[in-house]
This record gives C-alpha cells, structure tokens and sequence, in this order.
C-alpha cells in the first residue's frame, strides 16, 4: 500500500503515535512525529512510497519531536532523534523535513556497512546502469534528477550502493534535494515534477526536494548491473565534451569518495575494481541538461554494444 | 507504550540475550527491532552479534536484523584496526625515549586478544604512563605531531590538576584520540592505590575497570563498561588461583568496595558466573546498610541498558547525584562546589545561546 492511499488525517495520526514503517528498499524507516506540517510534507513527498504495518520490523527509527526544556523559551525547535540518541543540534522546527532528509542519510551512511556506499547517483537504462560519481559542485543531484525526468531509470542522487558478492548496483531512491539554481533548473526542465517547499538559508544554501518518478520507486528492490561511470563536471556556458579516464583513476576516485570504505576494507576493494573493470569511464563536461542528457545516451549505447 | 513494542521492554531483552545468547533464537521478528535500538542505544549491538555468532546462532537471525548485526561488528573491527594502529603509533615514540606505557580499557582488551575487544565502539585509546613523565610524554607527542584538543583555561586546568590524565590528543586526520592518563585514581582522591603497584595483570584489569566504572564515572550509559567486567570474570575466572588473588589484591590495595559493587552490580543484572564464596567474602567491603541499600538501587538502575523509547529520558536526578559523587570522589569540597556551579552555569549559558 502506497502513502498516497492515506488519508492526511490518518498519515498525521500514525506518525503522531506508533509512527509510520515507510518502506525505502533496500531499508524499512520507521518515523514518529506530533507535527502535523511534516506529516503533510512527508505525505506528499513519500505519496508513491509503501508503508507496512505498524508491527513489521524496521532497521531505522527516527523520532522528530519539538525541543522541552529550557529550550523551550526560545524560537520554536525540533530534534532528530535516533535510537533514542541525539546526534545533531536542534534545528528550527520549520526545518523539520530538510533535517529528516539529512538524518536519515547521517543513519545509512554510519549503518548500512553490508554495502559499499559509493558517494554518487545512479540512474539506469534497460538493465544497464551509469554511476555519476560526486564532484563537489558537479551537479550529480541535477543531472541524475534530469535524466530521471526524461525517461531514465532512478536509483539514487547520493548513494551508490554496491554489492559486495556481485558489485550490483541497488537502488536508494530518496527525494532529491535540489539546492539554490537547481531548484529553477529543474522546474523550468521538468514543470510536471513535484518539488516540496523551498527551505531557504541551509546550510547548503536554498533546498528543496524533488519527488522521484514513481515508476522508479516501484522499481526499488531491483538491483541493476553498472554499465558506465560517468564524472559530471559542471561549466556554465560551456559546450559538451566527453573524456575517456583511465581504470585506475577511476578507482582511485571512487574508492576515495566512498563512505565505508575503509569501514569494509577488502570486500570494497574488490567491488570497486569489478566495477572499474565492468565499466567505461568518461568525464562528461557540460554547461546544460539536455546536452548532458543526449552525450549519457551516447555513453550508454556504446557501452551496450560492447 | 506504543503499540508495535515487543511484550518485554526493550532493556530486560538486552539483559536476556547477553546473559544468554541462545534465547535469541526464540525472539519473534517484532521484538528485534527494540532489542537492536537498545543495542544500539548502549553501545554494544557488534558485541551482541559476537554473542550470536560465539553461539552458532547468527544464522538463525531473521536477516534484516542478522544485516544489522553484521554491519555492527564490521564497523567495530575497523575501529579495533585503528586503535591498534594509534597504539603502534604512540609506542614508536615512546619507546624511543624510553617511557613505558600501559594499555588501558579498549586498548588493553585488543591487546590481550579478549574475543569481545573488537567489539566495542572505541571513541579513544587509553594508555597509562609514570607520572613523573607525564610532561615528558605530552611535549613527545606533540613534537611527534599530535595536537591537543581545544579546550578552555579552566578546562585545561581541570584534567591536568584534579584529573588523572592530560587533555586528549588526537594525530590530524586520524579518528581516536589518545589519552595519556598517570595514575589509576586521580591524585587528591579519597582513594588512592599506590601508583607504583599496578601492573597489567588481569587481577589489576579487574580492579582499574571497577574504579573506573564505580568511583570516577556518572554512571550515565555504562552498561558496555559492565560487560567488559563480566566479560574480564568469565574469561579470568576460569584460571587457577584468580579469584584468591583479586580478593587479597583489592584488600591490599584498599579496593575492596569497587570490586563489591562490581560483584553485586554484576550479580543483580547480568547473573555472571561468580563463585558463592567470593560472593560471600565480597561482603567485608559493604559500606553502611544505609548507603549500600541506595547504592544497589542506584547501580541496578543507572547501570541497566538505557531504554532508547521514554523521552526525554528518565532518572534525572540519580544521574545528577552519582555525577556530583564521581566528583566528591575526585576533589575536596572546598573546590567541588565552585567547580560544579561554574559547570551549571556553563550548561545552562550554552543551552540559552542554543536557543
């Protein structure tokens, strides 16, 4: 049963009492909350996800409750509580859902050790998968979310999670969290998407986040086989150019960026060079979405013919 | 309570499943989920699945939490790795000057190959030198190039004088920090064992984890440090000849009342494998009827795994109270009272800034 099948009274009570198992393969989340405005938000931005009963198990349990105590005098704050544990600072309680986001990505990052966490997004194509690894300010986030909007399969914007037995690539599919131009970008890319509300002031600037295609998500517990890996590189203005990279460039890029890595140690090793070895590896420079677009489709056939 | 809980609270689960791991097999799937956020919740789920695996039960876990379990131990191990690694660090520059150095705590466990060291989730890398040297030791590894942590001058002031350690000091780009103590017990203490006596022997391990856990914590979220007592007497417990010496040891040492609350702490909660007459000569160390009644309630509570579930969390007051006492333990009271204000204080200008 799908989030969007229930009613926002019934979404804001379960989330208010014995919480709300949201189920986002290969994970179960369980979130509890008094505040009405998340469970709105959640409600749509979760609409295509399904959520199991309240009794089945779940690996993740996140509480977000309105700051007591002395805190109380001050502006009005929320906090992210994990297992009964605290890690951040109070956020204030408007930015409960951008915290939730982060959170939960803090949680997977520090927990789901029985993959390779890859810091890149994943989209897929048929069976085939292209990794776009991050570079800081390389746009993965826009461009994964761009090729998901015109027709590509979504995995994640963030998390590549690879198989440690078979170096498959599973899907994540989260919201994406568009930041500061991006947001424009996309709405102007793609009018018919569903992006939440705009949190001004982040720490990442102005965030918002976009609603995967529910195709994708209905699609979340399927692993797919990695084709290419592309590195976006972002140049405004800038014409479309690919680069070939050498195999170990590209593993030492991959292997540096991950987040367990050196957690999983030699199991990772070898799931990144079947990656590198599975995969051509090209540098994409761009400066707009529909020539990144068209050079990946270009990619991506090749790398099927091969 | 809500409604998808497991009839047991999720701590009494805990208990049951490090008292005995078998009793795992029974749980239905509904009741993993609060056993594991308790683990979790206390620090010790990678040494919950190496209870499970030890059993030859892993297997037998439903594979959500079996996933969780194993994701655990290898987090565990990777930090087990690098404090192992830190350690090597230290000793080359230590030993090139010639200061002899103690593995504490974690550290001590890796080192002695306890199956349960790779399991707990280090933060630091606790050694112990002579406190003549001390001085010596800080300037060593600062040259060496670890940095010290930032902390303010009363702060500063605090760990160097009323301590039993210097500030901790980490090596840049790397993830435990190392904490150079002197002696076990810190230097103005109402209990203070001859410095010079301790060895690394398991009967001291013993002795160094009760004092440790007993008189110089708050007690707040220590349920791993009683595992690593229980663990320490199962393993220990089965060589001739130790329970006489850690008896005659705490006598001799004037450390007979940490080893009792660890007995009786260990008994009430976690039913290990104790010998009756040790249990029985425990008994000379019991304070007044009084202050032991409260102590037992206060240990069994305070040292109970924390429920992850109430919130905001419970038993405020008993925190607060064994917080003061570690310090009445650790410093005169002329210097207690203004210490502890100037703590309050702090708090509560921190919790206003926050705000």
């Amino acid at each position: 049963m799908s989030v969007g099948t229930l009613a926002p009274e019934v979404m804001r009570a379960s989330l208010a009492g014995a919480g709300l198992a949201l189920r986002i393969p290969p994970i179960t989340v369980r979130l509890r909350s008094p505040l009405q405005f998340l469970a709105d938000q959640i409600h749509a931005l979760y609409r295509d996800y399904d959520w199991l009963a309240a009794d089945a198990y779940a690996d993740i349990d996140i509480r977000m409750l309105p700051v007591g105590g002395l805190r109380r005098w001050g502006a009005a704050q929320v906090q992210f509580i994990v297992d009964g544990v605290t890690p951040f600072e109070p956020f204030p309680i408007r930015y409960a859902l951008p915290m939730f986001e982060w959170g939960l990505n803090w949680v997977v990052s520090h927990r789901l050790h029985a993959h390779l966490l890859l810091h890149c997004a994943v989209v897929a194509r048929d069976e085939g998968a292209v990794l776009l690894p991050a570079w800081p300010g390389s746009g993965k986030s826009t461009l994964s979310a761009a090729l998901a909007c015109g027709g590509w399969r979504f995995l994640s914007d963030e998390y590549g999670l690879v198989a440690l037995d078979d170096a498959r690539l599973m899907p994540f599919v989260r919201p994406v969290a568009l930041k500061n131009e991006s947001i424009e970008v996309m709405r102007a890319f793609a009018p018919d998407a569903f992006i939440g509300p705009v949190f001004p002031k982040t720490r990442k600037g102005r965030v918002a986040h976009l609603r995967p295609p529910k195709e994708s998500i209905r699609r979340g517990e399927q692993p797919v086989v990695a084709r290419a890996i592309v590195f976006p590189d972002f140049r405004s203005g800038e014409a479309t150019t690919v680069k070939r990279v050498p195999g170990a460039a590209a593993f030492l890029k991959l292997a540096g960026n991950a987040f367990n890595y050196e957690v999983i140690g030699e199991p990772a090793f070898h799931a990144v060079a079947a990656l590198v070895r599975g995969c051509d590896v090209w540098v994409l420079r761009y400066g707009d979405l529909v020539g990144a677009r068209a050079a990946i489709d270009e990619i991506m056939s090749e790398a099927e013919v091969r | 309570m809500n409604a998808y809980r497991a009839e047991a609270s999720a701590p009494s689960l805990l208990l049951q499943a490090a008292i005995d791991p078998r009793s795992m097999r029974r749980l239905e799937l509904s009741a993993w989920e609060p056993l594991l956020s308790c683990a979790r919740r206390n620090a010790v789920l990678a040494y919950l699945a190496h209870k499970a695996e030890a059993a030859d039960i892993l297997g037998d876990v439903p594979a959500a939490p079996r996933d969780a379990m194993r994701a655990a131990q290898t987090a565990a191990a990777r930090l087990a790795q690098l404090a192992l690694w830190e350690l090597d660090r230290v000793s080359r520059v230590l030993l090139r000057v010639g200061i002899p150095a103690i593995a504490l705590k974690g550290a001590a466990y890796l080192l002695r190959g306890m199956p349960h060291a790779a399991t707990r989730v280090l933060t630091d890398v606790d050694i112990m030198v002579p406190r003549e040297r001390i001085d010596e030791c800080e300037r060593e590894l600062l040259a060496a190039g670890w940095k010290g942590t930032k902390l303010d001058a009363y702060d500063q002031q605090y760990y160097r004088r009323w301590s039993h350690e210097i500030p901790p000091l980490q090596y840049p780009g790397r993830m435990l920090s190392i904490d150079v103590h002197h002696t076990i017990c810190p230097p103005v203490s109402r209990l203070r064992p001859d410095p010079r006596a301790f060895l690394f022997s398991p009967v001291d391990s013993v002795l160094h984890a009760a004092i440790h856990l007993f008189f110089d914590s708050d007690l707040d979220g220590r349920f791993r440090d009683l595992l690593d007592l229980h663990e320490m007497l199962q393993t220990f417990g089965l060589r001739e000849g130790f329970w006489e010496a850690l008896l005659r040891r705490a006598k001799e040492q004037n450390l007979g009342r940490p080893l009792y609350y660890a007995v009786v702490t260990l008994q009430a909660l976690l039913k290990t494998g104790i010998p009756e007459d040790v249990r029985r000569k425990v008994e000379q160390f019991r304070p007044p009827a009084a202050v032991d009644l409260w102590m037992r309630k206060t240990l069994t509570t305070l040292l109970t795994p924390v429920d992850p579930e109430p919130w905001p969390p419970p038993n405020r007051a008993r925190r607060w109270l064994m917080f003061v006492r570690s310090h009445w333990l650790r410093m005169p009271p002329h210097l207690l009272i203004p210490h502890l204000l100037r703590r309050s204080l702090r708090r509560v200008s921190v919790e206003q800034a926050d705000a």
